[in-house]
């Protein structure tokens, strides 16, 4: 009964947090506002995201056809451009911004997944390990470092070479072998965190460590959190198109940026729209991700405001 | 003001320096570029395609390969077949080494118990596999024997064994051989500098009419727009390995022209003891399906020769009458579906990624089979792995190539004969043919078993049959030269145009 008492309250205390927790964000998003650079990056990274979600409302075109007899055709502002291929066609005479939107989806599922897996594992081992301390902290910190002396490229490569190149195996990799750093950050956070004095008195009164963590911890750790995920996303992106580019990525002939630029890279000096389109997409995306997730790491923590 | 001048003087050095051209360039100079440098010099150890055209202009061999697998003399002055088995031939007199030391028949006999020695490790060992045995009858005749009667023996002899001096290599040994050869061809080794350049000097004691050209540098370039500017703009005169898609650039500049070697000729392979390829009318409709044509039009600006079967066209003993697989999706269809597939079948099509064009060929492909019902799974895997699982039965399809020789021994005997390969494909009467097509002497009666073969292999369609590709070399319009079909680039044919 007694513990039963005790999960209700919890809820009933989550959702009293609940409002002050929406004023925090709202604070935030208007601390924001006020950083052009930042609200440009925003403003960009959600103009991307919704035209990859929604082009299929207005856009019909398959990546996938080809038309041989129609390669190569310049994108419509040059000369033997056509306003049925905007950004003109590649080497199979397929169109180029169809395979660009549709490799869109592919960059920014893997980018934001296998974010989600590493920050999730990452913050679990993260808590346990800080939280705990003792053996436990050292098995997962060792782990950690085995993890951080491997090179990254060399894992993931090797992996995906074993299991197959597919979107899922994919991100599992990508989310995998970047766990680390999460899980460093947060640890290092809990570490200081556990000594203040609400969370001994907490401790105190025999609140379980569960609601400890989740309650107390928890929320006073995760804003380095959402800033380092931010950032982490551009990282993948890019990590997902170097494998992409290397043949390792997504199985072809799905469409992804890395895979339109090592396919384009025999043709960079007859087609240079081949290559410089899909560098343009990747390129605009890690920007606008980048300047959002400056503009949060200052928004949250007022510290570094005048770095 | 002392170190004002120092410093001045470090400034006009820096530009000397800088200014310096790599060689002279003199109009009896010539430079080739190839894509990879050469592993060595000795040509018996190396099978590699850019080192053994280097190898050729310094080592001679006993005959002339030709365009349609014949041989001409070369050191050899006559020969005459004395059996089934057996060869004499006479070698001219007065040939020389570049040392001085005399071709005699014991430098050939010398060169072939080379070759076959294990210490060589030679690659070329297999191909002189057939031959058994050099005997000397007096200092330029000698017989040469074999264990079973074997057609392609003097053409095999022409490309593969290269005769070598005996008192020099026993004098400096393999390696130093491997470094500083020598040999009896039109050019010698003036010096190797690693990592840059061959140059080589021209033999003015070769027994034929010497060669145009004083001195021949081999350079390395492996970026292949680097090659072909290099060609354009001059500072090379011969260049191989040009892409498809640079061919236009090299015609419309002026400055130089294509001439055509040897051809590469991909193929798509089938398993054909697992199902659905087990059955012969699948493997047709997968030939029905494809549009040899457009691939042709569309990524090798029609350069390409769409093949009529398993022998390339531009092989001996290709049968002529055989017209290519039309492309005809709804044939495919009813071929599958008389087969049993009313629905179409799904596959996997394997392929190495380090071939150029290979992938855009294999989507093309791809699309191609999508229209008659074929789903194809796209399995692009490294050179190794590739490889791995070829030998290992693990492919559905797969594409490889070969080079379309004249000879068609050289690869129908090691792709379709049980005793070669047989991880996808065992037919007993091709084995008989191969057979015997190696070992039936006359040229008539031999084209006529290759033309059986040729159909046969339509008929049971163990590969798809695709197209050949014509490699070229990029030659200076300064320079008059014809590539041949082995693919090697002997310069002792290469002379100013005009």
């Amino acid at each position: 009964m007694k513990s039963k008492d005790s999960k209700s309250k919890l809820i009933d205390d989550m959702f009293e947090d609940f409002l002050p927790n929406i004023h925090r964000a709202f604070e935030v998003l208007k601390d924001i506002l006020k950083r052009p650079s930042a609200m440009a990056g925003g403003i960009l990274l959600l103009l991307i995201l919704l035209t990859s979600v929604l082009f299929p409302l207005v856009f019909h075109i398959n990546p996938l056809d080809q038309d041989l007899m129609a390669r190569f055709s310049p994108p419509v502002w040059q000369d033997g451009g056509t306003w049925k291929h905007i950004l003109g066609t590649d080497n199979l005479g397929r169109d180029i911004l169809s395979r660009l939107l549709y490799g869109s989806r592919v960059s920014l599922l893997v980018g934001f997944s296998a974010v989600l897996v590493a920050s999730v594992a990452g913050i679990f081992l993260g808590l346990v390990s800080g939280y705990y301390g003792g053996k436990i902290d050292h098995f997962i910190m060792r782990i950690a470092d085995v993890f951080m002396a491997y090179p990254f490229m060399l894992l993931t490569i090797s992996v995906i070479a074993v299991l197959g190149p597919s979107i899922f195996n994919l991100i599992i990799v990508l989310g995998i072998s970047d766990w680390v750093t999460y899980a460093r950050t947060i640890r290092g956070s809990v570490l200081s965190i556990k000594t203040k004095e609400f969370v001994e008195a907490s401790r105190a009164i025999g609140t379980p460590d569960l609601i400890i963590i989740l309650r107390h911890v928890l929320p006073n750790v995760i804003s380095p959190l959402i800033v380092l995920a931010t950032l982490r996303v551009a990282n993948i992106i890019i990590w997902e198109s170097g494998l992409s580019f290397l043949g390792m990525g997504t199985p072809p002939p799905m469409p992804t940026w890395g895979r339109m630029l090592s396919e384009g890279r025999e043709y960079i000096t007859d087609a240079w729209w081949l290559v410089t389109i899909p560098g343009l997409a990747i390129m605009m995306t890690i920007l606008s991700i980048n300047l959002l997730g400056d503009g949060l790491r200052d928004a949250l923590d007022p510290r570094l405001k005048n770095l | 003001m002392k170190k004002q001048y120092l410093s001045i003087l470090i400034g006009i050095l820096l530009c000397l320096m800088m200014a310096s051209p790599g060689f002279a360039r003199d109009a009896k100079t010539l430079i080739v570029i190839q894509e990879s440098e050469v592993v060595g010099l000795d040509l018996m150890r190396s099978s590699l395609q850019n080192t053994m055209s280097v190898c050729y202009n310094i080592h001679d061999t006993l005959f002339h390969p030709q365009e349609d697998a014949s041989v001409k003399p070369a050191l050899a002055e006559k020969w005459e077949q004395i059996s089934d088995l057996a060869w004499r031939i006479t070698l001219r007199k007065g040939i020389k080494f570049h040392n001085g030391e005399p071709v005699n028949a014991q430098a050939v006999k010398f060169s072939f118990d080379r070759i076959k020695s294990p210490e060589i490790k030679s690659p070329h060992k297999g191909k002189l596999s057939a031959f058994s045995e050099i005997v000397v009858i007096d200092d330029l005749t000698f017989e040469i024997k074999t264990t079973n009667s074997f057609a392609p023996g003097l053409y095999m002899l022409a490309i593969y064994l290269p005769i070598v001096p005996p008192d020099y290599i026993k004098e400096v040994g393999d390696t130093k051989f491997n470094t500083d050869p020598i040999g009896c061809g039109p050019y010698k080794l003036e010096k190797w500098i690693r990592g840059d350049s061959v140059i080589l000097e021209r033999f003015e004691g070769y027994y034929a009419s010497k060669p145009y050209y004083e001195k021949v540098v081999f350079k390395t370039v492996p970026e292949a727009s680097a090659r072909v500017a290099a060609l354009i703009t001059e500072e090379a005169d011969v260049v191989s390995g040009i892409p498809v898609h640079k061919r236009k650039s090299i015609e419309e500049s002026g400055k130089a022209y294509l001439t055509s070697q040897m051809g590469v000729m991909p193929y798509i392979g089938l398993n054909t003891y697992e199902p659905p390829f087990d059955d012969v009318r699948v493997r047709q409709a997968i030939n029905h399906a494809i549009d040899r044509e457009l691939i042709n039009k569309a990524l090798f600006d029609g350069k390409a020769i769409i093949c009529n079967g398993a022998i390339s066209p531009r092989t001996f003993g290709s049968a002529p009458d055989l017209k290519p697989y039309a492309f005809d999706p709804e044939k495919a269809k009813a071929l599958l579906t008389e087969a049993g597939h009313p629905n179409g079948i799904e596959v996997r099509l394997a392929y190495p990624t380090y071939m150029s064009q290979i992938q855009e060929q294999a989507e093309a492909i791809g699309a191609n089979l999508a229209k008659a019902g074929i789903k194809v799974t796209l399995e692009p895997f490294e050179r190794a792995v590739m490889w791995e699982r070829y030998k290992g039965k693990k492919h559905q399809m797969y594409i490889y190539w070969w080079d379309d020789a004249p000879e068609p021994d050289r690869y129908m005997y090691s792709l379709f004969h049980s005793e070669s390969r047989d991880y996808y494909y065992k037919n007993k009467s091709a084995d008989m043919l191969l057979d015997l097509g190696r070992t039936i002497l006359d040229r008539t009666d031999r084209a006529k078993v290759y033309n059986k073969l040729d159909h046969v292999l339509y008929e049971d369609c163990p590969w798809a049959y695709l197209y050949v590709i014509p490699e070229v070399f990029g030659v200076s319009n300064k320079v008059a030269y014809k590539g041949d079909r082995d693919g090697f680039l002997n310069m002792y044919w290469a002379k100013p145009k005009n």
